[in-house]
Parts: structure tokens; sequence; C-alpha cells
């Protein structure tokens, strides 16, 4: 999935600034009686029993217009958020995260993993009457591979993908240059209709492309009009290949400011609501907001992490047992349930707590400052001078963390790890930096530690971030990929080359858990919490449904398409000023 | 007819002189923005955007080679240039359409709130600052002078939440976000509608500088008061008013202008931060996310539009002061 910066540090960033002023930290998560929050879990059974009508308008909000609704070269996840409904993927995650068919309806893997056949739909049709073909898919990886296409996010797929072939009106064979096991979520690739995106004489015709604006797509939803600035509103396709969705309209309003997202879901302008814990707190006492508010909380698909840079300026993070006591020595919980009031979730690695890669043995690090320091002390570090820190070979354990500086809560984090450190006499200063040096640094190595945020991929895959080789700079400076804190272990390197192409998923999981084992074992990161989601949708809204997978209310399949009002509360007429 | 001419005169020599300086200012940005580090790309080079894999080191090469990223910053300058010189302001890395089409949305909503804004200080800074003067000490005079400090010193994203929540959530008075209704209304319906939502947020934009140019107004005007020839135009028996539009009034308004023309680029800097508050669709919500993108292209042209706009708010206050005070003409 994709992230930029205005999806996820400014939304914290805002969030937290409320979260942020009361941190007295007695909270508890189930005090309040008043409202419920679904968890990922079941739905209250009212709402299941009763047959979904047709008709209604959902309205959510968008923290920032979109820049394209082409999903190949959209970079942004508010594109996302709206082309998805208009065009349709090969294949998607389910709620579960398991791979269900879309435009494919159903997929044989052969020659070792190397290549695929796709068996398409054949009843599915473009929005303006076209039948949608073979055609379009061997297009669209076509256009995904041009030269001249402006799709940096897909260039690592087009890189993969030997050639894609038409066997005949509904069958795609496609080829990758060595078995690749994680080739299935390449294939959440949205297709686009060849019929707009070619030119007569057979050219691509991606990055100005009018219809990029106004798409055609084989959705659910068809697009009806874009107010520059202000709104995206789709309207229901009564040809969709599964039938009609049961909401009429979606309408996507541009409202950056998280506060002001509030007021709107609070006078009843819009249908969703992202909520800050501190937020949620005030919510919950408003009777206007209680009266309407279905409250969800669950996870999200990002961890924060802090990495220790093994080959840094300095050579502290060398030593296995100097991460691992630094682990030891965060109060990872503390920052939780103080900053965070509760809604977040301890993890161990880069996997999905709970999702198939995860292995479910492996405990969080404990929260344990005397075994850091023992451990610190195994490494040869004391305070020799007794100024308070410690020292070795008359080296002060001193560093400094990097962190985005638009992120306000990192700050606020950091501000109790650096006084978790202090207790174990290591002695942690702060760096923040706006957002694009904070990437020039890290993805140059220039760092000693760093704080951020990283999404989990659709698949589990965690060969950039730890083979050795991902590891080397190359000539220009800048990384040849993700292991920024140059981890290496032969070990490791056997297993990531092994579940990469291991294409049993059973096997394929055993190989993933003992990485996962091996990640627990060597600490390159610390790995922090999972901060969850809270989302307020109108109570008008039936058969709302998160995932379990951290794909929250709409990235899954078919989420949204679900969702229906009852006939009588479909005039969705904004409540007036709420007065008390 | 003497006066007209030199009026002219003057107006040619200012605008002539606007030119080398917004290539200066241009330049000066434009090597700013290409120190700063990064790139339209480097994003999704350094792989945070999607979530397993970065964008292969070679792809990311040919792309900035398409776009002539690879090259110094000075032989960019000079394309872009060129480019502005061809009229065209170029085509945007995020929004993949020229950036003129672009601005042309934004613009008319940034103008409308800077307009709002400036006619509100104005507005509340006269009467404020004119009543403040002639009951110098009083009542009122201490209370606004309070209230105005109070509300130039509260950050602007604090006094924003504050009126979303009384007038927006409370009394449910006025729009809080947007530029139009959900349900649009066409013509003189569709112009109320626009103006109300733009009350808020004009406001929140226009009360720095309403405090600031009321209390400056406030006390040229007692400068005005105290001098030598209003005593003695008073002593020779001219009537209040006379003397007070003649001898008063009128000196103490070139400040009050010059300000006024001054206080554009402020307002400027403000939208960024007020348009998103309010999801404006002005050129302010544009600009803050061209700059975390390193949408070059739309960095420069707001930056060029930001400088004709203060630019030409200079020339404004230097031609009203001129025409205030003939002795500027010079």
């Amino acid at each position: 999935m994709l992230r930029t910066l205005s999806g996820w540090l400014l939304v914290l960033t805002a969030a937290l600034t409320l979260a942020g002023c009361k941190s007295g930290g007695n909270r508890t998560r189930s005090t309040d009686g008043a409202m419920k929050i679904e968890g990922s879990g079941r739905l209250p059974p009212a709402s299941r029993r009763r047959t979904p009508q047709n008709g209604g308008v959902f309205r959510r909000p968008l923290a920032a217009e979109p820049g394209t609704l082409n999903p190949l070269l959209a970079t942004d996840q508010v594109s996302y958020l709206v082309y998805k409904w208009i065009y349709d993927p090969l294949v998607d995650m389910d709620r579960d995260q398991h791979f269900v068919g879309v435009l494919a309806r159903s997929w044989e893997i052969s020659d070792g993993g190397r290549q695929m056949t796709l068996h398409l739909r054949k009843n599915v049709r473009w929005h303006d009457g076209v039948p949608f073909t073979a055609d379009d898919v061997v297009f669209t990886f076509r256009a995904m591979a041009g030269k001249n296409v402006d799709d940096p996010a897909w260039k690592g797929v087009a890189d993969r993908i030997a050639h894609v072939r038409k066997l005949d009106r509904w069958t795609v064979l496609i080829e990758w240059k060595k078995p690749y096991a994680p080739g299935l979520a390449d294939l959440i690739l949205y297709i686009l209709p060849r019929h707009l995106y070619e030119t007569d004489k057979g050219d691509l015709n991606l990055n100005d492309n009018p219809w990029n604006f106004k798409p055609i797509g084989t959705g659910p939803y068809e697009f009806e009009s874009w107010q520059r600035g202000q709104s995206i509103t789709l309207k229901a396709n009564p040809h969709y290949f599964k039938g009609r969705p049961h909401l009429d309209r979606l309408v996507f309003r541009i409202l950056p400011d998280s506060q002001s997202q509030y007021a709107a879901f609070l006078t009843g302008h819009l249908d969703l609501a992202r909520l800050s814990p501190g937020l949620l707190a005030k919510a919950r006492t408003d009777p206007s907001f209680v009266g309407h508010a279905h409250l969800f909380e669950y996870m999200s698909r990002e961890f924060f992490y802090m990495a220790w840079n093994e080959n840094g300026s300095n050579p502290f993070f060398r030593d296995r047992r100097v991460r691992l006591a630094m682990t030891l020595a965060l109060d990872r919980k503390g920052v939780v349930e103080h900053l965070l009031h509760g809604h977040g979730v301890l993890c161990s690695g880069p996997f999905f707590p709970g999702g198939w890669a995860a292995d479910p043995a492996i405990a969080p690090v404990p929260f344990d400052p005397a075994r850091a320091r023992r451990l610190l002390r195994q490494a040869g570090w004391r305070d020799s001078d007794g100024d308070g820190w410690l020292d070795r070979e008359g080296r002060r354990f001193e560093f400094t963390c990097l962190y985005p500086e638009e992120a306000d809560a990192f700050r606020r984090f950091l501000a109790l790890f650096q006084q978790d450190l202090k207790q174990v006499g290591v002695k942690m200063d702060l760096a923040p930096l706006e957002w694009n040096t904070f990437l020039q640094r890290t993805s140059q190595h220039r760092f000693e530690a760093y704080l951020s945020g990283y999404t989990m991929g659709d698949d589990p895959n965690p060969y950039a971030m730890y083979d050795s080789r991902e590891a080397a700079i190359l000539p220009d400076g800048s990384a040849a990929g993700a292991n920024d804190v140059s981890y290496s272990n032969p070990q490791m390197d056997a297993l990531l080359k092994a579940q990469l192409v291991e294409m049993n998923r059973r096997r394929r999981q055993k190989l993933l858990w003992k990485i996962h084992d091996i990640i627990a074992r060597d600490q390159p990161q610390s790995f922090l919490f999972i901060p969850t989601t809270l989302a307020a949708v109108d109570k008008r809204i039936q058969d709302v449904e998160p995932s379990s997978a951290g794909y929250g209310l709409f990235s899954w399949y078919p989420s949204a398409l679900r969702w229906w009002v009852p006939a009588r509360l479909q005039e969705a007429a904004p409540r007036p000023g709420e007065k008390k | 007819m003497k006066a007209t001419t030199g009026l002219i005169a003057f107006t040619f020599r200012r605008t002539l002189l606007a030119v080398p300086t917004l290539i200066l200012i241009t330049m000066l940005i434009f090597a700013v923005m290409k120190l700063a580090p990064g790139n339209p790309f480097s994003a999704l080079r350094a792989g945070r955007q999607r979530a397993t894999e970065a964008m292969p080191h070679s792809d990311y090469q040919s792309m900035l080679h398409r776009y002539g990223l690879d090259r110094p910053w000075y032989l960019q300058y000079e394309s872009w240039l060129s480019t502005l010189l061809h009229g065209s302001l170029g085509i945007s890395f995020s929004e993949h359409r020229p950036v003129l089409d672009i601005l042309k949305e934004r613009l008319p909503y940034t103008l409308l709130l800077n307009g709002l804004a400036l006619l509100f200080a104005v507005a509340t800074a006269f009467p404020a600052g004119l009543i403040g003067a002639l009951r110098k000490g009083g009542r009122f005079d201490r209370w606004s002078g309070v209230l105005l400090y109070g509300l130039y010193s509260v950050p602007a994203y604090w006094l924003a939440v504050l009126l979303i929540i009384a007038f927006g959530v409370k009394l449910g008075w006025l729009p809080f976000y947007g530029a139009h209704s959900v349900v649009e209304s066409a013509g003189l319906r569709g112009v109320f509608d626009v103006l109300k939502h733009a009350i808020l947020p004009a406001i929140t934009l226009g009360v720095g500088a309403a405090a600031f140019l009321s209390r400056f107004f406030r006390s040229s005007l007692l400068e005005a008061l105290g001098a030598d020839h209003v005593r003695t135009a008073r002593a020779k028996g001219l009537s209040p008013v006379k003397l007070f539009t003649r001898h008063i009034f009128r000196p103490s308004l070139v400040p009050l202008i010059t300000l006024a023309g001054l206080l554009v680029p402020e307002l400027v800097a403000g939208s960024v931060v007020i348009e998103p508050i309010f999801a404006w669709p002005g050129i302010g919500t544009l600009y803050l996310h061209a700059i975390y993108s390193r949408d070059y292209p739309v960095i420069m042209s707001v930056a060029l539009l930001g400088a004709v706009m203060v630019l030409a708010g200079t020339l404004a206050a230097d031609l009203g002061c001129a025409v205030a005070d003939p002795r500027l003409r010079s």
C-alpha cells in the first residue's frame, strides 16, 4: 500500500497535539460504558439481520486533494482511497488478508512459481460500455513498464516481470524473471482501459491523458464530478459485475485539518471521522457525538521503530547485546498508555501481529531496565568517571536520534525514551529534521539512530530490510535497499532468499517465523508499537466492518460495497448547530 | 496635468524596477529550493512509500534525467525561465497537469480571501484607531487595545479552532470548511454562499493585521493632533470638521496606506497556514503540499505569484502615498 507524509505524519501530529495535553496516565480504556468500541471482531447482531436497501450517500473526508485518479501514476494514499472504487484490481485482499479474485476469477501457478495463468471474468464492462478483455490487462502491464510513464511506485514490480501474454480473450499468462513468492501481491494492480490510454498508433498515452481526471473504470462506482480543492463524487455503477453497490453515492470532501473533520462530523456534514485518543475522551462526553456515532477501533498496518545504525559514526550498536539493552530500556507500554491513552499495541517484529507471517510465540521484548544495565555491563559499558553516563575506553555512551520534525508525536515519544535511557546511563540527543532531509540522511545511512514509522506491505517479504547486500551504498551516495541499519547475518541472508522462492504458503510461513525469531534475538531495530485507529462512523451506515489485518474500513475487498443506509435515513440532511 | 504625468512616470519607473527584482527573487528561491534535500522522486526512491521496496536505482536515475533534475541548478533555472518566457509555468509533478490550470482554479479563492481579510482589517482598524485617538485613554481605547493586542498575539491556528467551535459547531451560524456548500447554488446565491464560507477564514487571516493597523493609525492620528500646524489652525478658529479632514486625517492616512500595502506579503504567508485549516481551496493549501512533495514547478509558480503580489502591493502602497502626499512623487 502507499503512504505519504501527509498520510500519517501530519494526521498523527495534529491528533496527538491534543492528546498530549493531558498525559496524566490514569486513563483506562473501559471506564465509561457510554459507548462501545467495535474492534476488529464481530458486529452487533441487530444490524446484520436486516436486508440491505439501496440508496443514500456516504460522505468521507480526504486529508488532501488526490494528485491524479490514474492508479499507475498515483503515489499518494488519498488518490488510492478514491480510485479504488472506480477501478478494479486483478486480485485484492479480503478482510482477513487472504487473496480474492476481482477481475481475475482464478489463477494457477506453474514453472516453480515463475509463471501465473489468470482466468479473467467475462461479464465485465467499462463504464462507457466497452467490454473488458485480456487486452486491457496486457496493456496495463505494458504501460507499467513504459519508459516514459511516470509510475515510480510501480517500477519495482515492472522490473521483476519478464513478460505478460494474452492466451485468449479471457486468459493472461504472466511470467516473472525468476520465481517470486510474493508475486500475487504484485497483482493488486488496478487495470486501465486500453481503448482510452492507447493512441491510434498503439503508443502509450498516460502522463497527461485527460481521462486521469475523469476516469472510466470497471469498478463498483462511476466517476461523477471533481470540484477542485473541494470534493469528488462517485455514483453507483448499476452494471457492476457483482451487482450494484447499495450506496448511491460516495462523496469525498477534501478537508485537511483533523479538528475541522471532527467538527464536520459533529454537525452531520460527514459520515466518517478519525479521532485522536484525546479527542475521543472529549467526544465521549458530548451527547451530539454519542447520539450518532458508531465507534471503531482497529490496528493499522504501520508500526513505529527505532533504528540503530550498526555501521554509523560510532560502534555502539554493532553489539547485539547493546541493541537488546536499548529495547529493554525503552518503556514502550508507558508511551502507549500515557501518550496514546492506551490506543496502541506493542509489536515484536516487522510482521502484522496475528497475521500469518508473525510467529505468535514471540512476545514483545519486556521493559526491564535492570537487565538492560546488566547487558550493557557485559558489553563493557561502565560509569567509570561517576558522571552518571556509561563509558567505555574513554568514550561516553552518547548518540543522536533523528526524527521527522513534522511528527510532533515523535518528539513526545522520544522525550520519554530519553528519560528511560538516562536511567540506564545512556545519553540520547535529539535532532528533528525536515521530512525530505530526514529521508536523505537515513537513506544515505548518515545517522546513529532514528525513530520512524513503517507501513507493512501486502506481502510480508522482509528481504530489502535485512539482506546484507541491501545495505550497500551506491556510487552516488544512495542506498541499494532498505537495510539502512547495515544489518548483516549469513543465516538471515539464506532464509530471506529461501522464503522469496518458496511458493508453498505453509513452508514459507515456517521460514518467515524463523526470520521473526532471528529479528527478535538480534534486535536490528527496536520495535515499538502499532497505534490503533479510532474511527467514528455515522450510525445511519449499516454493516460497517473493520479488517482484522490492519486494512481498516475501506482498504480491503469488498468492504464498503456491503454498506447500506435504511430507506428512512437516506435523506442526509446536515443537523443544525448543536445547542446544549 | 503636470501632477498626472508625474504620477505616470513614477508608476513606469517603479514597474520597470520590479523586473530585475523579480528575477533576483525567483533565482534566489530556485537556488534555495534546489539546495533543500530531496526531489519529487526521492521519497519513492527511499522506499518508505511502498512498504517492501524502494524504486529501483536505474529507474530513479532515468526519471531524474527525463526531467532534467540531474543537471546543475543554474541550468535548471535557465530552462525554467525560458519556459516561463514562453508563457508556461510547467507541469506539476504530483498532479500531472499544467501548473497554470491549477493556479487558475486556486488563485481566485486566495485573492478573494486576502481581499476580504484586508477589507476586514481596514474596516476594523479605521474606526477603532479613530475612536481610540479621539478618546485617548478612555474606556474604549483601553479595552480595544487589550482585545486587539490579545488577538494579535494569539496563534492563528488556535484562533481558527476557537472560531470553528463557536460559530461553526456550537452556534451553527457559519460554514467552516470548503468554499461551497454540498448542494451548490448558482448565480447570486452561489456568490453569497462562497462569501459566507469565507467569513471565518478571512477573520482569522485579517485579525492580526487589524490589530496592527488600528494601533498604528491611532498613534499617527495622535501625532497629527499634537502637531504645531494643527494647534495653529485650531487657534485661528478653523471648524473642527475642516480641521480634521484637512490637517489631521490626510497626513495620518499616508502611513496607513503604506502599511496596508506592506501587509499583503504577511497575508499571503498567512494563507499557507489558514487555508488548510478551513479547507479553503486556494494556493496556500496547494503550496504547503508542493513543498512537502518537492513539486518544483508548483513551488516556483506560487513563489513567483507571491513575489508579484508583494511587489504589486508595495507599488500600490507607494502610488497611494504619492496620491495622498505629492511630495513623494519626485
